[in-house]
């Protein structure tokens, strides 16, 4: 926890006497902390849940909790403990390469896996941005399985393509839509290794979020290499460093038909591994897809 | 110089833009006949920078959950910068942006003045006031006319009253 000193915390307060409780979770930022209030004034508007919202904060309970929903792209999804909270990050990237995704695409003609789905956040900004995609998810948490299931009707695609399953993919990945194979395959997976976990996370997360959407070193790239690579035409893995890329990288080195590429965030930070064919068997044009994804 | 906005132009000049624009600018506007917003085109989107700010320079991803999204935009040709960190959504950040940067663009190709729309919107202000306050005082005169009328009244009443009194 920062230290603020108690004279900024009373001018603060002179300023909104609920500032000061915000101050801490916006590591001693007042105009943070400004904004923080406008954006909770005006979503609560009621003054108790107002001030129980600033308190709440003070206890360093995610703002999106405490508002029940997170902006992702052009949707706004339902979220609440047990899930994950969607990350900038993954907005960030999820909507270049939807940018980049082929807008007329035979009715389902262009199928999508989302893996690790959380919130839905992925599978449901492709699904409502490319309405004629095939769209299936899996997450391991029943959890976030019911609130995708919300989201989905949130979002008002109830009668569309989109499927959610609840399995475990790091078990059973052959018995999951065995029968299909994919243009695409999405992964947010859990990729914080365990003795980082205390170290690295902040306060916030690591009361608040659940652990099984974060902790986890190189298994889900481990699983991509040997379940999915054959069932799919083409990826994109969110990772959290630079070796969880060369994993991905050197695991496809040998297999000359699969590109390679790594995505960066604007924070310059190694975000994204990505991978497709430059050959396949169908008539979608990876390399168009992925050639400016990566800039 | 480009982040002159309304409040800071000294009375004068404003008053002078007034004179200049006055023949332009209709006596009584109304709230759906204004001026247009200034439109974002394809043109400026082309010559923009975009920039996302999310502060701090931690490994970011799981590890961290921040609630802003600042946009910056950066108009290469004439150097200005606007931003906009106003809602929690990027997309609608990014939105509010583009509007603040035409906007901006119009203020600077008048010579930094406001632009119509803008003088359009004070007089619109300054009228629904005065018009508020007419009503106001409107309202403020009927009430004493009608004290006055059951005053009148009154007195008419007791008038009768003592007449008749007198007459019995
Ligand atoms: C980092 S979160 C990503 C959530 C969402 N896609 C997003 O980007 O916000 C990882 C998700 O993986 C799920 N998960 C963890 N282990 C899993 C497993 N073995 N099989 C399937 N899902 C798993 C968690 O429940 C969590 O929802």
């Amino acid at each position: 926890m920062p230290r603020i000193s108690p004279r900024i915390l009373k001018s603060v307060a002179n300023i909104d006497r609920r500032l000061p409780y915000l101050l801490f979770e916006c590591s001693g930022n007042i105009s943070d902390a400004k904004q923080e209030l406008s954006w909770i004034k005006n979503e609560l508007q009621d003054a108790n849940l107002i001030n129980r919202a600033c308190w709440l904060r003070y206890n360093r309970v995610p703002l999106q909790y405490i508002l029940k929903t997170q902006p992702f792209g052009p949707l706004d999804l339902l979220v609440r403990p047990g899930v994950l909270i969607p990350r900038w990050e993954t907005e960030e990237w999820c909507m270049d390469l939807i940018a980049k995704l082929p807008e007329k695409a035979r009715q389902g003609q262009f199928k999508v896996l989302d893996l690790c789905s959380g919130s839905g956040c992925i599978a449901l900004a492709i699904a409502h941005t490319r309405t004629e995609y095939i769209v299936k998810s899996v997450d391991l948490s029943p959890k976030a399985i019911a609130l995708l299931k919300d989201n989905v009707r949130k979002v008002g695609l109830q009668n569309t393509n989109v499927q959610c399953i609840q399995a475990d993919i790091l078990r059973h990945s052959e018995h999951i839509y065995s029968k299909d194979k994919f243009n695409l395959i999405t992964c947010n997976p859990p990729y914080i290794p365990s003795n980082n976990f205390v170290k690295e996370c902040t306060t916030s997360v690591k009361l608040y979020e659940p652990r099984l959407a974060l902790v986890a070193d190189l298994e889900f790239y481990d699983n991509l290499l040997q379940y999915w690579i054959p069932r799919t035409e083409s990826f994109v893995y969110e990772v959290g460093d630079m070796k969880q890329c060369q994993h991905v990288i050197n695991g496809l080195s040998h297999n000359t038909s699969w590109k390679t590429g790594i995505k960066y965030d604007s924070n310059d930070k190694p975000r994204c591994v990505y991978g497709y064919l430059a050959n396949p068997e169908s008539t979608i044009d990876y390399v168009k897809i992925f050639d400016s994804f990566s800039t | 110089m480009f982040g002159i906005t309304v409040k800071t132009i000294p009375a004068v000049r404003l008053a002078i833009t007034y004179r200049m624009l006055s023949s332009s600018i209709p006596q009584t506007i109304k709230k759906s006949k204004m001026p247009p917003r200034p439109k974002f085109t394809d043109d400026m989107e082309r010559d923009i920078e975009e920039k996302f700010l999310h502060g701090g320079r931690g490994p970011g991803g799981q590890k961290i959950n921040k609630c802003n999204s600042k946009v910056q935009l950066r108009h290469v040709p004439t150097g200005i910068v606007v931003d906009c960190q106003a809602t929690r959504s990027r997309d609608q950040n990014r939105k509010i942006a583009r509007e603040k940067l035409a906007l901006r663009l119009a203020q600077w190709e008048n010579g930094d003045q406001p632009i119509e729309r803008e003088l359009a919107k004070i007089q619109w202000e300054q009228q629904s006031k005065r018009s508020k306050e007419r009503k106001a005082k409107s309202k403020h005169r009927e009430a004493q006319e009608q004290r006055q009328q059951q005053k009148l009244q009154q007195t008419i009443e007791e008038k009768q009253l003592l007449k008749s009194l007198l007459e019995q």
